[in-house]
């Protein structure tokens, strides 16, 4: 994976949170001031974290059904990028990056394009990777009729 | 909880554990065990917590995306927020990015037909502009042939 801008800023942040315990536990009375710039810097280091962040894929999608907008195989990078909107929650678009077996893209090329109105995966912890991306036949709920929402698993 | 006030929240915590640090710094020194062990404690919190900020925070839109051409892999047109949800990619960099444009009518017309209309051997892009003016909108979409240069 490329070394981006938040990573740079985290691996500061450790380096400025170190540098306060050495001067905790050490004595030298430079190591106190360098310890007080250290803390100055690290207590605005999350903000910077969180902007540098925006916009980036997130490895870890949390447990949950999505509704599929797009998907962006890497094969360089054994993973899948999939945009997507959750139906249960905040429906702001995300981007989440997932592994990539080879196996789960080619049921995403064959399963996935037999779904001709919507597409749906669920995404759950799994055993031999990280995370499984499983595809659901997806039924809008009626909410005028109160229906529960319902969905068929396809492994 | 909204997303605002999580982020206040999870920024204050951060704030108390580094002022904890500072008083552990300058007003004691922590020579009792159980001290320095809540020191320990409160440190590692301290370095945990952009870990948290992260897990919130990444797969959001970015909404200042930087000026440049990209393909446009994917996009969600939402109008009650007035927002334009971009997934994009540029040639020299394998990572996808998310963005967000202001809505405009034009850019969701474009978006519909090129949905509709665009052949296998075409390909959406957006050129995202360095500065917006009334006139010119921050961005433009573009159809351009398969392997064609901006």
């Amino acid at each position: 994976m490329p070394f981006t801008p938040y990573a740079g800023l985290l691996v500061l942040h450790t380096g400025c949170i170190l540098a306060i315990f050495l001067a905790i536990f050490l004595p030298g009375r430079k190591l106190k001031a360098l310890a007080a710039i250290a803390g100055a810097v690290a207590i605005w280091l999350p903000l910077g974290i969180q902007l540098q962040a925006l916009g980036h894929p997130n490895p870890e999608p949390p447990q949950g059904d999505y509704q599929l907008l797009a998907t962006q195989p890497s094969v360089s990078e054994e993973s899948l990028y999939i945009y997507v909107e959750a139906l249960d929650k905040d429906d702001t678009p995300r981007l989440y990056r997932i592994p990539f077996p080879k196996i789960t893209y080619e049921r995403l090329e064959t399963e996935g394009n037999a779904d001709t109105e919507i597409r749906v995966i669920r995404v759950e912890p799994g055993e031999s990777t990280e995370f499984e991306v499983f595809y659901i036949s997806y039924e809008p709920p009626d909410l005028i009729k109160g229906e529960p929402r319902r969905g068929t698993r396809y492994q | 909880m909204s997303d605002i006030l999580e982020f206040i929240v999870l920024f204050a915590i951060h704030a108390a554990t580094i002022c904890f640090l500072f008083a552990m710094l300058f007003l004691y020194r922590p020579r009792r065990w159980g001290l320095r062990l809540v020191t320990v404690i409160i440190g590692v919190a301290a370095l945990a917590m952009p870990y948290v900020f992260l897990s919130n925070t990444l797969g959001y839109p970015d909404p200042w995306p930087p000026p440049g051409v990209y393909d446009v892999l994917g996009w969600d047109i939402d109008e009650s927020r007035q927002e334009i949800y971009l997934f994009v990619a540029q040639e020299d960099d394998p990572t996808p990015r998310h963005y967000q444009v202001p809505f405009s009518l034009k850019a969701a017309l474009t978006l519909q037909e090129a949905q509709e209309t665009l052949s296998i051997f075409e390909k959406l892009s957006v050129r995202i502009e360095p500065v917006a003016t009334p006139e010119a909108p921050a961005y433009q979409f573009l159809v351009r042939q398969e392997g064609e240069a901006e």
